[in-house]
């Protein structure tokens, strides 16, 4: 039961830090008077627009000025442009939890929709894509390499690799990306430069996917190369502490064979403030993909991003970080199950 | 032929600093049935010792030599995997010291005593958790914290839980390193209780490590005394609680308070040697009042009173 | 001093040794750029096209040329005040600057452009033309420019170009291009079209064609000497400077970008700028998060509450979205980005610190302190701080590169402060301008080198302040 109430307050936080990003979000662009301009901006599109449909059926310029104020006055007061900001605050707020995002202004989708859900929708999978795989690699390295280097301690193979996992924590994840572009694929034609399939993209299944791989094998180097450092010295660490702990000299004692005694007694102890770590780790992995997906052209919610400053389109810039702090916090209610999961120790207390 | 045979064993590892001797020349035996206490203070030595027959060694061991022949098997002709397989656990198992963080944390009570059992080929699971419920009722735990987590238990139930854990493989020799001194007055006692019960239904022989020489006097068939890694008396708990040979234990025993005796308990002046820098002649020279020239020159041999009795000091050799 | 102990052990290592040799050059280097170096560096030079107007675009660095046979060009600036010679002649005097070209690169120039400034006349204004003799006899004449006449109300003396000079980049100027055409039919005997020869006028001024009538041009080396001939119309008309720049196909420590903007100071620039970006947060960050962390955990009760749930929300926001955010709507200014970051970065200092002050907080240490009778403040300072102060100065250290990546991150988007440049601005210039695909490695490898340079300081040191930190693991 305590189990639930636990699970409940994390979730109940979690999702106070989305409405309190969201306030953030929507108090900045009332109080600085951005969102009214872009209230003004797309009123004026529909105005522009009434005009020309008008023009078809009122002949007299006067009468046209006067139908278009009306409109205009009309338009005002439906965008409550004639209250105070801090009027509109809760229907924002209702309209952005119910993902209602409104209409970009500039970008379209690939199918030429301005709907910004669906700009977003359709690039959400791109980057899933390219973010999962790069965090199983990087998972599944630290998980190889970390408890060895614990076991190694203090050797030189430990030290040499601390640096390069140190190396790995100080790297740029947009200046990989570049370095490996100019290496292999200006230098030496190996891999492509960008974007996600060949123009055209190739028919048949196996062919298409087979392209999808060439050019996603530099993104997700590059992702690899910059979060397995810390990752892995971080499991390297939490090894090292736990196998010093008292009970993992009883497990060997017990007649446990060696491996049986790396997984069952030193990991699966570490595994708690291992995921601890992962949670923190995401917020880098985020601004990692953000920064990949533009370097490589990718068509994911980070090149997205980039493109929408590029175009100064505020209502893509306004979902996307609404977005992007929604999956964060959904990444980390789930790392934080499984930290219940992996820990009896704190499901009780 | 005895239980447990240990001769001239030595054990040493490397430090920050320089090369510390942490079991220096031990020898002794265990007869079947037979309950050995190790006394001494901390730093002696006992718990090296204990994890030297256990071959639970440190991270940068220099020396381990010696003989030990448990069920006369020659544990050091061994290798890891075999004494492993053979050896550890099956025919010798230990309590450890510290309750607290030796159990570990996520695995439930009942699981982590059926483990060592349910490692060996050909055992059925059902088996092998009835023996461990009947391992965890002999110890007396109560059947409702069989399915929990060691941190839901007290110090006092995680020591039996250890208890039971050690015998879940049938172990001929049982070793306990200071197994109550993190546990209250109480519960204490209840512990030495159930070990003499075990004793004596199991017929298990004991090595019973503590700095607490009232505990040995209660468990203790026969007694070693420890001090700077080697042994410097043993023989017959009798022997050597009433009749101290060693200047150290005589001083051992005049520290513990007297309940019918109006005396003022002694204390040990000085400090134990260091380790890595040990002295030519006999250890305890610097706080012994009879040492003398010799002392300070040559090392003692233990010198045989009898056949179980030992002590290693030249007041019972040849004067010289 | 606990401190002394904690710097001898930092440079016992090998690690902290580096770090420390790393972090002192880059004080050093950032020393020498904020005495040599204005404020406004970022507004008045670097941003400023018209202080690399007579640089090469997107060249590579000097250095580069080792590894080619090629003679690269060297850039080269020439400049006259006063006339070689002068030809007197009834009411018109002719002023010859003259300068002597030897010309031994195996290439042609990446450009060429003449300069005029500060023209003062009396009477009519100067003619100038420019033509240029080749080592093999022929001359071009390239380019002739009249001095704009009086406008209305102006009267003599008339001054011309004071404020910034008169500038044409003869690469590129149509009517060079047809006097190319001209010589290039006349001289050459070569019929190419006006769309062609763009692109082309270096080319054939510094060439000769590889075979008879063909399109082809080698290089021409030998003198060269480039003849600017000033008419003037009154003798106290005068020129102040005459200046031909033959663009280098290399040039400086670092190379140029597409503005001609020289990288290496640019670059250099951005040392002082990423330390104080990534030392000011650290600091800020540790002290506030440390502060918290104390607070909470030794005072327990409601305070601890509040700052906990505030803890909970503020690490759970994820920075680089709200950062981008926040920028692009408030402004792009470097003082904003570090308060971003100190404001989501003190909490995750302080949920560690404050499970520390916990440990410590029923420890024996504080109890007999508080038997003593010190206050609960000094308590918490004196005592609980300096049991802590190694780690917290180790995470000091540690936040320094997250913040030096964050704001290279943010400007790699386009979101830098446009009055400070930094790396990770060069970086995003030279993205922008598809200086990656065009192969232009000076201009985007060594910024972020340089970042990872900065940045791996910090964790060396880091990793040199782990034995401090954590005793299990020392040596």
């Amino acid at each position: 039961m305590s189990l639930i109430i636990k699970l409940a307050t994390r979730g109940l936080t979690l999702f106070v830090v989305l409405l309190v990003v969201l306030l953030l979000v929507v108090i900045t662009l009332g109080a600085t008077g951005f969102s009214e301009r872009m209230l003004q901006a797309t009123i004026s599109e529909e105005l522009r627009g009434l005009r020309q449909s008008l023009a078809q059926t009122i002949r007299d310029p006067a009468q046209l000025e006067e139908a278009l104020s009306l409109h205009h006055e009309e338009l005002i007061s439906y965008y409550h442009l004639d209250k105070p900001w801090s009027y509109r605050l809760p229907d924002l707020v209702r309209r952005v939890l119910t993902l209602d995002l409104g209409e970009a202004r500039t970008l379209r989708s690939f199918e030429g929709s301005s709907q910004v859900s669906e700009i977003v929708a359709e690039r959400l999978l791109n980057t899933i894509l390219l973010v999962t795989t790069a965090s199983v690699i990087t998972a599944i390295l630290g998980l190889l390499i970390g408890p060895r280097l614990a076991t190694k301690v203090g050797s030189r193979l430990d030290r040499v690799a601390c640096l390069f996992l140190a190396f790995s924590y100080a790297l740029p994840s947009m200046w990989v990306g570049i370095f490996l572009i100019l290496a292999f694929s200006f230098s030496v034609n190996l891999f492509p430069t960008g974007g996600m399939y060949s123009l055209p993209p190739p028919e048949g299944g196996i062919e298409r996917f087979m392209d999808l791989l060439w050019h996603a094998v530099l993104p997700i180097v590059t992702l690899v190369l910059v979060s397995f450092g810390s990752w892995t010295y971080t499991i390297r660490t939490m090894v090292l502490n736990t196998a010093q702990e008292p009970f993992v000299s009883v497990g060997r004692a017990k007649g446990l064979p060696e491996r049986m005694v790396e997984r069952r007694y030193i990991l699966r102890v570490a595994a708690p403030p291992i995921v601890t770590s992962l949670m923190l780790g995401l917020a880098g992995s985020l601004g990692g993909a953000i920064l990949t997906e533009t370097v490589f052209n990718w068509p994911g919610m980070g090149r997205l991003y980039y493109d929408a400053i590029l175009a100064a389109d505020e209502s893509v810039i306004v979902a996307l970080t609404f977005i992007f702090t929604l999956i964060y916090i959904f990444a980390r209610f789930i790392l934080e199950i499984l930290y219940l999961i992996l820990d009896p120790r704190i499901r009780y207390a | 032929m005895a239980l447990l045979n240990v001769n001239n064993l030595h054990l040493s590892y490397r430090t920050e600093r320089a090369i510390l001797t942490a079991v220096d020349g031990v020898s002794f035996t265990v007869e079947t049935g037979e309950t050995l206490g190790i006394v001494g203070e901390s730093g002696a030595g006992k718990s090296s010792l204990a994890l030297a027959l256990m071959r639970i060694l440190p991270l940068n061991v220099v020396t381990y030599d010696g003989v030990i022949v448990l069920e006369e098997i020659n544990c050091l002709r061994l290798n890891d995997e075999e004494f492993r397989k053979q050896v550890r656990w099956h025919r010798m198992a230990m309590v450890f010291q510290g309750a607290m963080d030796s159990l570990h944390p996520v695995i439930r009570v009942e699981n982590q005593v059926a483990e060592p059992l349910l490692l060996q080929a050909g055992i059925n699971r059902q088996q092998a958790y009835a023996t461990a419920r009947r391992l965890l009722e002999m110890v007396l735990l109560p059947s409702d914290v069989f399915s929990r987590y060691p941190h839901e238990l007290s110090g006092g139930m995680r020591q039996r839980v250890m208890i039971a854990t050690a015998l879940v493989l049938n172990p001929k020799l049982l070793i306990l390193d200071e197994p109550t001194s993190a546990l209250d007055v109480m519960i204490q006692a209840q512990i030495m209780n159930l070990l003499k019960r075990l004793k004596r239904e199991l017929g298990l022989s004991i090595l019973f490590i503590t700095h607490d020489l009232a505990l040995a006097s209660d468990l203790c068939d026969t007694i070693a005394v420890m001090y700077a890694g080697e042994i410097i008396e043993q023989g017959s708990a009798e022997e050597v609680l009433i009749e101290p040979g060693h200047p150290y234990t005589q001083k051992l025993l005049a520290s513990i308070p007297k309940l019918t005796a109006d005396t003022t308990p002694e204390f040990i002046s000085g400090a134990p040697p260091d380790m890595t820098a040990l002295p030519q002649g006999c250890r305890f020279q610097t706080r012994c009042p009879h040492a003398w020239e010799q002392c300070r020159r040559e090392h003692p041999l233990p010198f045989k009173l009898n056949t179980r009795r030992q002590v290693r000091c030249w007041l019972f050799g040849e004067r010289k | 001093m606990r401190l002394q102990e904690t710097i001898k052990v930092l440079l016992s290592s090998n690690t902290g040794k580096a770090g420390a040799g790393f972090l002192l050059l880059m004080v050093v280097v950032s020393i020498y750029v904020v005495i040599s170096y204005p404020l406004d560096f970022g507004l008045r030079f670097w941003n400023n096209p018209v202080v690399w107007a007579d640089n090469p675009k997107n060249v590579p660095p000097a250095w580069s040329s080792i590894f080619t046979d090629l003679k690269r060009v060297k850039h080269t600036t020439l400049r006259a005040t006063e006339p070689t010679e002068v030809v007197p002649g009834t009411g018109i005097d002719t002023r010859l600057y003259t300068f002597n070209l030897g010309y031994q690169f195996d290439e042609p120039p990446s450009f060429t452009s003449f300069a005029l400034d500060n023209i003062t006349y009396y009477s009519r204004p100067p003619i100038i033309t420019l033509s240029i003799a080749r080592p093999d006899g022929k001359e071009i004449l390239l380019y002739r420019h009249v001095v704009r006449g009086p406008d209305p109300g102006e009267s003599f003396p008339i001054s011309r170009y004071v404020e910034s000079p008169y500038r044409v980049y003869l690469s590129g100027d149509d009517s060079v291009l047809f006097n190319i055409a001209d010589f290039a039919r006349q001289e050459l005997g070569l019929d190419i079209p006006l769309s062609q020869l763009r692109g082309m006028v270096d080319r054939i001024i510094f060439g000769i064609p590889a075979e008879e009538g063909g399109q082809d041009f080698e290089v021409l080396r030998g003198n060269y000497t480039i003849k600017a001939a000033t008419q003037v119309y009154h003798p106290q008309d005068s020129v102040g400077e005459v200046v031909f720049v033959l663009g280098g196909s290399i040039y400086g420590v670092m190379g140029t970008d597409s503005l001609g903007r020289d990288l290496a100071t640019g670059l250099l620039f951005g040392f002082p700028v990423a330390l104080v970006i990534g030392l000011v947060t650290a600091i800020l960050t540790t002290i506030i998060g440390a502060f918290m962390g104390i607070l909470s955990g030794y005072k327990g009760g409601k305070t601890d509450t509040i700052i906990q749930r505030s803890c909970d929300i503020l690490a759970n926001v994820p920075l680089l979205p709200i950062l981008i955010f926040l920028i692009f709507i408030l402004g792009q200014k470097l003082g904003l980005v570090i308060l971003i970051l100190v404001t989501f970065g003190w909490p995750g200092l302080t949920i560690l610190i404050r499970s520390m002050v916990l440990q410590y907080h029923s420890s024996q240490l504080v109890e007999a302190t508080r038997a003593l009778g010190a206050s609960p403040w000094r308590i918490m300072f004196r005592h609980i701080f300096f049991q802590i102060a190694p780690f917290v100065l180790a995470q000091m250290i540690f936040f320094t590169p997250a913040a030096i990546l964050a704001e290279a991150g943010l400007s790699f988007l386009g979101l830098g402060d446009p009055s400070i440049p930094t790396w990770g601005q060069i970086l995003e210039s030279g993205f922008r301008t598809g200086a990656v695909f065009a192969g232009y490695w000076w201009w985007v490898i060594p910024p972020g080198l340089l970042i990872v340079l900065a940045a791996m300081t910090f964790v060396l040191l880091t990793l040199g302040m782990e034995p401090v930190v954590n005793p299990r693991l020392r040596r």
